[in-house]
């Protein structure tokens, strides 16, 4: 009684384990949420709203704008300021050739709201990974706890630590061991590349993805402002391989 | 970039720094400052961010740049400096561990505390001093473990960061110095990096005594600003400490740095082959999925008479 599913979209891979349900019908409709996400937030579709807003032809007041997009919208205005500008979806250059991008959220947003929507269904356990950005609900097979691992930043093959916990839990990795240096400091537009991967645990997968993508403009230092955020953790991993962690991150951290 | 400076003291940023530096260097702590009694400071004592020296795990195989870097870390993350002994290297006022907590003030310490701003920024450079202590004792214990793990009892406790906090000595310290106390080691050492200066001073600081003089650390620029403290030693002691630069052009920078923070723990990283059931780690493309982990996991669980 559980079901497995991988869905390309939005880019990546949407991988879908649901332990306590065989219904494919909540397959479905994650499938169908996800192919949403894709045509209205990709910056890569000429004419998704994510482009248009971005060129200016349509106002994130404007009545199409769908609450979805208001959603992010306000969040990400949040999380700006909560960052001190390292979070900037206003600020970065986007695959349509604007500076509006909203991916560093709308991926874990969107899994995050998958997880949700799991929920209001009744399943309890399952895990969702969105090209990364890990939501956990619940325990695994036989009330096992879940096992995330934390990719290499050498090895796509390998991991470099292992977590172990219960949902409901989010678990997001930023790293530039692909497509290059892509995580830019909106603060002065250049590319970062002091450390190999970040990750962040917490409570909300979009948050920790908008946390993930913050500490990697932050640096190591970042640390100190992730472990002020309620309920959040994470560890970065340096050019040399060292791995530098809160002290909160730890209680994750499989034995 | 190290500018030697004679004793003559710059225009320090903030009058109530100024105010605290001078009661620093005038109510008795110009001899070594005294250990303090638990729970018997008044608010907002520097000195609490001094003597609240732990013990720590020694550093080694990593360099002395990045054990610098990280007794920074250290340092800003929860003031309790992770020197050993008492006496340790670079630390003329190493207190007794565990006893106090830095920014012991019974003040919160956020946006809002303004009141407790000029005791902050001293700490702020105590806490820098302390990490050129930090940097001579990781220096000095090289080749004993492959880990170093820094640790603390309390997280959250209020704390000051510094931007940077990784002092280095004028390259020219010890010209600036005390002609008739330098010694000549120091003055053919202290002329390398600047983390690696820091270490390297602070270890003959240890072995010879502080060499007496004015010592203007790096002038280190990050993300939030410019920091650049400046300490004076006399008659081996620590005497005065003055934040030459400090990131405050606007409120957002110094909210930051005087946000409490976190221990922080570092070691080396391995490769590991563990069981997991899915991987943390972006996979931006099609391709790079297929070359995943985490696509070697779904494959595995989407065998036949593995999963429904």
């Amino acid at each position: 009684m559980s079901l497995h599913h991988v869905e390309a979209v939005m880019g990546t891979s949407i991988s879908i384990d649901i332990i306590d349900s065989h219904d494919r019908s909540l397959i479905d409709e994650l499938v169908a949420w996800f192919h949403e996400v894709d045509e209205v937030f990709s910056p890569y579709k000429e004419h998704s709203p994510i482009s248009r807003i971005g060129r200016g032809e349509l106002a994130p007041t404007d009545a199409e704008v769908s609450p979805d997009i208001h959603e992010v919208l306000q969040r990400c205005g949040e999380l700006n300021e909560l960052t001190d500008g390292a979070f900037d979806v206003w600020s970065l250059p986007s695959p349509n050739g604007t500076r509006f991008d909203p991916c560093g959220y709308v991926k874990g947003w969107s899994v995050q709201r998958a997880a949700r929507l799991l929920a209001e269904r009744g399943v309890q356990d399952y895990c969702i990974n969105g090209g990364g950005d890990v939501v956990l609900g619940g325990r695994n097979h036989g009330d096992a706890p879940w096992r995330v691992g934390i990719r290499h930043p050498d090895d796509a093959m390998s991991v470099a630590l292992v977590l172990e916990g219960s949902g409901p839990l989010a678990v997001a990795t930023s790293g530039t061991y692909e497509r290059g240096a892509h995580i830019v400091d909106p603060r002065d537009g250049h590319a970062v590349t002091e450390l190999a991967s970040v990750t962040v645990v917490g409570p909300d997968l979009a948050d920790a993805d908008a946390f993930a993508t913050t500490l990697y403009v932050m640096g190591a230092d970042g640390l100190y402002w992730l472990a002020e955020q309620p309920g959040y953790s994470g560890c970065v991993i340096t050019r040399d391989g060292r791995l530098i962690a809160t002290e909160a991150f730890n209680a994750y951290r499989a034995n | 970039m190290n500018t030697p400076r004679k004793p003559s003291r710059p225009q320090p940023i903030d009058p109530l720094l100024q105010q605290r530096l001078g009661q620093l260097a005038n109510s008795g702590q110009s001899q070594p400052l005294p250990p303090p009694a638990p729970d018997a400071r008044p608010a907002g004592t520097p000195s609490a961010t001094l003597a609240s020296a732990r013990p720590a795990a020694a550093a080694a195989g990593v360099s002395a740049d990045a054990n610098a870097r990280l007794a920074a870390l250290a340092a800003r993350g929860n003031g309790k400096p992770a020197a050993g002994k008492p006496g340790a290297p670079g630390k003329p006022d190493a207190g007794k561990p565990g006893a106090g907590k830095p920014g012991a003030s019974g003040k919160p310490v956020g946006r809002k505390a303004k009141p407790a701003r000029a005791s902050k920024l001293a700490a702020l450079g105590l806490s820098a001093i302390t990490t050129l202590g930090l940097a001579g004792m990781f220096a000095s214990q090289a080749g004993s473990t492959d880990s170093v793990q820094l640790t603390s009892g309390t997280s959250g406790d209020p704390l000051i960061v510094a931007a940077t906090s990784t002092v280095a000595p004028a390259t020219t310290a010890a010209t600036t110095a005390d002609a008739t106390t330098a010694d000549a080691t120091a003055s053919t050492t202290a002329s390398t990096t600047a983390s690696t200066t820091a270490a390297t001073v602070a270890t003959t600081a240890a072995a010879t005594g502080v060499v007496n003089g004015t010592y203007v650390g790096a002038s280190d620029s990050n993300r939030w600003g410019t920091v650049q403290v400046q300490v004076v030693y006399s008659g081996g002691q620590l005497v005065d400490v003055q934040i030459l630069q400090y990131p405050n052009a606007d409120n957002k920078s110094v909210r930051i740095n005087q946000r409490a923070l976190p221990t922080l723990i570092s070691e080396a990283v391995s490769v590991q082959n563990a069981d997991v059931n899915t991987v943390s780690g972006a996979t931006y493309t099609s391709d790079s999925y297929r070359i995943s982990l985490q696509s070697a996991i779904d494959a595995a669980n989407s065998a036949p008479g593995i999963t429904g």
